[in-house]
């Protein structure tokens, strides 16, 4: 079980179904949230500079939002924390179903896998075994 | 010479004995045997006598004296240590000189004399430093020494004060600078000097420097003739009077023998130059001088002046051409006179240039005089012989055109350029353009040069009463003054001619048949020899033109002869009228194909074989002509063949009467004309065709020249129709007047290259309607060739495409305009989309989270389950459009090579729930083919949505069997999806089957995408889908792509 996974997005249904789903399938301990790439990069920010905290094991990022998308997130996260990070790996929750995207998402390396919404239990355990590979 | 002789043989002189003794012994020729031993007893004999009272002692030894003879030198020694200067006459060698300083000489003064041209003598002055030096003579005033020493050595021997202020002078010191004065006009030396050579008398003590003298030489002074000569200028230091110096000038250019001598020469000279008309000259090499007598003005030649100023201008002023000539021939000339023969005399002609810019032809005549070994002078005689020059280059030309003009080969425009050419090279600077009038009284050039040809092209477009050319009487002046050369002057600028100069010729009708031509850049001076040139020219163009004329005439009588003669050669026939016997020649045979007994005996037989349509209009003429009794007949008419083919033929008949006049006799003579008929024919129908034709034709003649400009010469109606240019208006016209200017700028560089390579040539340009309308043209040029294959006509064929052109423009328009709507579509189907799938997306995670939670309420769980599945039905539907609206938009997609197997693999697995409730039979064959070049994941869709169709529309009478084979066939690989389902009612439906929400059956879950998809998708990937059904048996859908390259 991970200890934090950081949910990006600005649908809060839909943050809410994945609170459901991760603990649900008690995939995390904690599931924060964020509703777009700006605040997601505010709360980086603000764990590298506290003690206590580290940083999510897996952000669960949309593309679709307002203020920053999902992608120009990737950008900056890649030039931020890329490094700081090592452990933290992206997986994009998107409603999109254009293949475009997933090619898109795959030029990042920090993106270990793409996952359409909504959110389900057998999704996270597909995840789940991406993620021990990358381990 | 003469006062030479009268010289004594020897002269001692010896003035004044108790104060000084000179002794001067001059030895003459005629005592050239006297016995040196003799002499030298003299000398002894005197320097005893006068004890150590000697001052001076000369010897002037006679030519062949040899030095190496005296015997003895001891004489000379003894005198010389007695202070004496000796001087000795002889071509004195060099080695010598040192034995001399030897006997306690301290300098020696060598001096080469001439006479005449030769020299005569060397005097070596040897002077030893004594207290009684030379210079006292000077002081002593005792004149005779002076006297001989300057009258017969040329040197001017006067004292001056230290300022150089003359103090005493010579007489011939005087006569030498002063023209008619007892004594010098001017005070001082320096009067005398040329300015540039003042310099050197600066500081005259200064150049002492310790010495007794010094000699500067060569400077220039003024002598009595009014030029400057160069003088060594000899100072010595007066022993007796430090006031004053002692001056001696020696004259470098001549002595005065040498003068008198020349100046006899010149009264010779004078005398024979204008004996002979010639300017005669003499020039000194040396002194660079030049003397002239009967200057006949021979442009730049002053007498007296340095030649040097001149001849560095000389050959400047030679004519270009005859330089290199010039110079070589002086070289040669001195090798020649030098090694061969002195006074071999030399001749060159050259031109000279005026200045009027004009050349004059100098022939110059002279020889070359050596001394030395050095070319001294040159004495020759200039003879401006432009007159007969040009009088004789112009018989030759005149020769030469005779010449060509007679051979039958040269053509007349040749003989005409050859002309112009002669009259340019006679008349310098000139361009010449000779013009003829041809009988239409239309100007012609008949010159075979293009810059000519041009500017009578030109020309030619001016109305002819206002042409200057059409004068009557010789024509100058300056092109730009002049009104009527207005229209002429834009083409004169062009060669830069500014100047004309036009001659008619008029033949005896009083008409103007040819013009001469002649421009010029420069202000030209006619000269009475170039008067006369074109005089006669115009007399040679003049017969030239009338000769052109009768040759062309007899030309044309010959081809004349030559049509009859040819007529004759064709059928012939003979009818005698009375007998009515009709007899035809060998052509009845080789060109109607009759054999002899075919051919019936009478008229009647050639009457039956004209053509039926003509018969009657032809016998009607016939017998017309014979009631009328006229010569001549002719007609034309067709004419069987033995083969029952017609002819055509030209049938000539010439009637003779008897006595009586009644006709007895008709011979005839019938031609050929089918293949001309034809061609007529032909023509006809080719000009309809263009005439007719909707397209604009012009063709355009093709100038020989680069110069000429290219003129139309035929235009279709349909090209007036177009651009409002009627036929008349631009026929003869250069074709810039109507092509739009810039294309034709624009397409030069490409229709020269294509009438090089002779091909078609196909350009849109707007042009210019005559109302100034602008219109899209699309030009085909073809080049048409002559017979020798040099590019000669253009074919030009326009269409207005303007409505194509404005169709385009719409189009483009539209297409734009469609591009940007379904940009916006696009745009606004993925927001669409993206906006719907994100709630959905929500409610069936809502959904997913409702399944896991036990639902007592069942009315409840009944509104949820419907909730889930109209949801999940949603879903599908809106993936479904938006996967449509990603094909449509990606044109090209990636594309591999896939395994058949594996995806129906795949398929399966995904619809492994709805197989096991229907468990079809599945028969797959895909051995043959088992690769598909096509995207991976649109075939796996197409092969769900078939799979899903099959599985759907199963019908419930039978078990369903689903088979599923490929096949190769080309380079297309062939897949068959076949079921026996329901099928579909392709009458009713085949058109709306692969259509958007099109629904064939009614079922639930049926959303009338699928095919459409399928469809889409397959048309993306380049392939083709065929449905194959009939209700109640099954479909089968046949799907296929492209292999792989």
């Amino acid at each position: 079980m991970l200890n934090k996974v950081l949910c990006v997005d600005d649908d809060a249904i839909s943050v809410m179904l994945c609170r459901k789903v991760i603990s649900r399938s008690l995939f995390a301990a904690q599931t924060d949230a964020a509703n777009n790439g700006e605040t997601a990069l505010r709360y980086l920010e603000n764990t590298s500079q506290s003690k206590d905290s580290a940083y999510p094991e897996l952000i669960l990022l949309d593309l679709n939002m307002p203020v920053m998308n999902g992608w120009e997130f990737l950008e900056n996260y890649e030039q931020l924390y890329a490094d700081k990070c090592t452990k933290t790996k992206i997986v994009v929750l998107s409603s999109t179903i254009d293949p475009e995207d997933v090619k898109k998402s795959k030029r990042f390396s920090t993106v270990v896998d793409f996952i359409s919404k909504p959110i389900t239990v057998d999704s996270l355990k597909e995840v789940e075994i991406k993620l021990k590979k990358f381990d | 010479m003469t006062s030479q002789t009268q010289n004594p043989s020897f002269v001692i002189i010896n003035k004044n004995e108790q104060q000084n003794s000179d002794l001067s012994i001059i030895l003459h020729e005629k005592f050239k045997s006297l016995n040196i031993k003799f002499f030298s007893s003299l000398l002894r004999f005197r320097a005893e006598r006068e004890n150590n009272e000697i001052g001076k002692v000369f010897i002037f030894f006679e030519d062949s004296f040899d030095i190496s003879k005296l015997e003895d030198r001891r004489d000379i020694m003894q005198i010389s240590s007695e202070n004496a200067t000796i001087v000795i006459r002889k071509n004195l060698n060099y080695q010598y000189t040192e034995q001399l300083i030897d006997l306690g000489v301290d300098e020696l003064l060598i001096e080469n004399q001439y006479d005449a041209n030769q020299l005569k003598q060397s005097i070596f002055i040897a002077i030893a430093r004594s207290t009684k030096s030379f210079s006292d003579l000077a002081t002593e005033n005792k004149n005779q020494f002076f006297d001989v020493l300057s009258k017969h050595y040329g040197n001017l021997v006067n004292t001056v004060d230290l300022d150089l202020n003359f103090l005493k002078t010579s007489k011939n010191t005087i006569a030498k600078f002063e023209y008619d004065s007892p004594k010098l006009t001017k005070p001082n030396l320096r009067d005398y000097m040329h300015p540039e050579d003042i310099w050197h008398l600066e500081d005259i003590a200064s150049f002492f420097d310790g010495r007794d003298f010094i000699t500067l030489q060569p400077l220039r002074l003024l002598v009595a003739k009014g030029h400057f000569q160069n003088f060594e200028v000899n100072l010595f230091k007066s022993p007796s009077n430090d006031l004053q110096y002692i001056l001696n000038l020696k004259d470098q250019s001549e002595q005065k023998p040498k003068e008198n001598f020349r100046n006899e020469n010149n009264e010779r000279f004078t005398a024979v130059a204008e004996a002979t008309n010639s300017t005669i000259y003499e020039y000194y090499v040396e002194s660079k001088l030049l003397f002239t007598a009967n200057n006949r003005g021979i442009y730049g030649l002053i007498e007296g002046d340095h030649l040097e100023s001149y001849f560095e201008n000389y050959f400047t002023k030679i004519h270009p051409n005859d330089r290199d000539r010039l110079q070589e021939s002086f070289t040669e000339s001195f090798t020649e006179s030098l090694t061969v023969n002195s006074l071999k005399p030399f001749s060159n002609t050259f031109k000279l240039l005026k200045p009027n810019g004009r050349y004059q032809t100098i022939l110059e005549r002279y020889r070359i005089f050596f001394k030395d070994g050095v070319q001294f002078k040159r004495i020759g005689a200039l003879t401006d012989i432009t007159e007969v020059t040009a009088q004789n280059d112009l018989i030759a030309l005149e020769n030469q055109v005779y010449e060509l003009n007679a051979d039958t080969n040269i053509d007349f425009c040749t003989v005409i350029s050859f002309l112009e050419e002669g009259i340019e090279r006679l008349i310098p600077n000139s361009n010449c353009l000779v013009l003829t009038m041809d009988s239409d009284n239309e100007i012609e050039s008949v010159s075979r040069r293009d810059h000519n040809n041009y500017i009578v092209s030109e020309i030619e477009k001016h109305s002819l009463d206002k042409n200057p050319l059409y004068d009557k009487i010789e024509g100058r002046g300056t092109i730009a003054e002049q009104k009527r050369w207005k229209d002429v002057q834009k083409v004169t600028d062009q060669f830069g001619y500014k100047y004309f100069w036009t001659t008619p010729a008029i033949n005896k009708d009083n008409e103007v048949i040819a013009n001469i031509v002649l421009f010029f850049t420069e202000q030209f001076e006619i000269e009475f020899i170039e008067e006369k040139l074109v005089e006669r020219a115009k007399i040679l163009v003049g017969m030239l033109v009338a000769k052109n004329k009768a040759v062309t005439e007899t030309r044309s009588a010959k081809e004349q002869y030559e049509i009859v003669a040819k007529a004759t050669s064709d059928t012939i026939w003979d009818w005698n009228v009375q007998t009515d016997k009709f007899t035809w020649n060998k052509g009845i045979h080789q060109i109607f194909g009759y054999t002899p007994d075919e051919i019936g005996p009478t008229s009647n037989w050639w009457f039956s074989h004209v053509h039926p349509e003509d018969s009657i209009r032809v016998s009607v003429k016939f017998y017309n002509f014979l009631e009328q009794k006229i010569d001549k007949w002719q007609d034309e008419y067709r004419f069987a063949c033995a083969d029952g083919s017609y002819k055509y033929v030209f049938d000539r008949g010439f009637l003779e009467k008897d006595s009586d006049g009644k006709p007895c006799r008709m011979i005839g003579a019938m031609q050929d004309i089918t293949q001309q008929k034809q061609e007529e024919e032909r023509l006809k129908l080719l000009s309809a065709a263009i005439t007719q034709a909707n397209d604009a034709v012009i063709i355009t003649e093709t100038p020989r020249s680069i110069y000429a400009v290219p003129k139309i010469v035929y235009v279709n109606p349909a090209f007036s129709k177009m651009t409002g240019y009627l036929y008349d208006e631009v026929v003869g016209k250069p074709p810039s007047i109507f092509f739009g200017k810039n294309a034709m700028v624009e397409q030069q560089a490409i229709l020269s290259k294509a009438a090089e390579f002779n091909k078609e040539f196909i350009f849109e340009a707007i042009n210019r309607r005559k109302n100034g309308e602008e219109y899209w043209a699309r030009f085909s040029m073809i080049p048409v060739a002559d017979t020798l294959g040099d590019h000669s006509h253009w074919i030009s064929i326009q269409s207005d495409i303007t409505d194509k052109k404005e169709q385009e423009k719409e189009k483009e328009q539209l297409i734009q305009e469609l591009t940007r709507n379904n940009n916006d579509l696009k745009q606004f189907s993925y927001i669409t989309s993206h906006n719907l799938r994100a709630p959905l997306s929500n409610l069936i995670g809502l959904l997913n989270l409702i399944e896991d939670i036990e639902i007592e309420d069942t009315e409840l769980k009944e509104i949820i389950e419907g909730f889930s599945k109209s949801t999940h039905l949603l879903n599908e539907t809106v993936n479904d459009l938006i996967k449509v609206v990603i094909i449509k938009d990606n044109l090209s997609i990636d594309k591999e090579l896939v395994e058949i197997a594996d995806v129906i693999q795949n398929i399966f697995t995904q619809l492994t729930y709805n197989l096991s409730q229907s468990s079809p039979i599945i028969e797959i064959d895909v051995k043959n083919a088992p690769l598909l070049y096509v995207n991976k994941l649109y075939i796996e869709s197409i092969f769900l949505n078939l799979a899903t169709n099959s599985l759907r529309y199963c019908d419930s009478n039978r078990k369903l069997e689903i088979s599923i084979s490929s096949k190769i066939i080309g380079n297309e690989t062939i897949i068959t999806f076949k079921d026996n389902g329901v099928g579909i009612d392709l009458n009713r439906n085949s058109e709306k089957l692969f259509g958007l929400y099109q629904r064939f059956h009614d079922y639930p879950d049926s959303k009338g995408l699928g095919l459409y998809l399928v469809k889409s998708q397959v048309l993306s990937m380049g392939g083709t889908i065929l449905v194959e059904s009939e209700l109640g048996v099954g479909s089968s859908f046949i799907l296929s792509f492209k292999n792989q390259d």
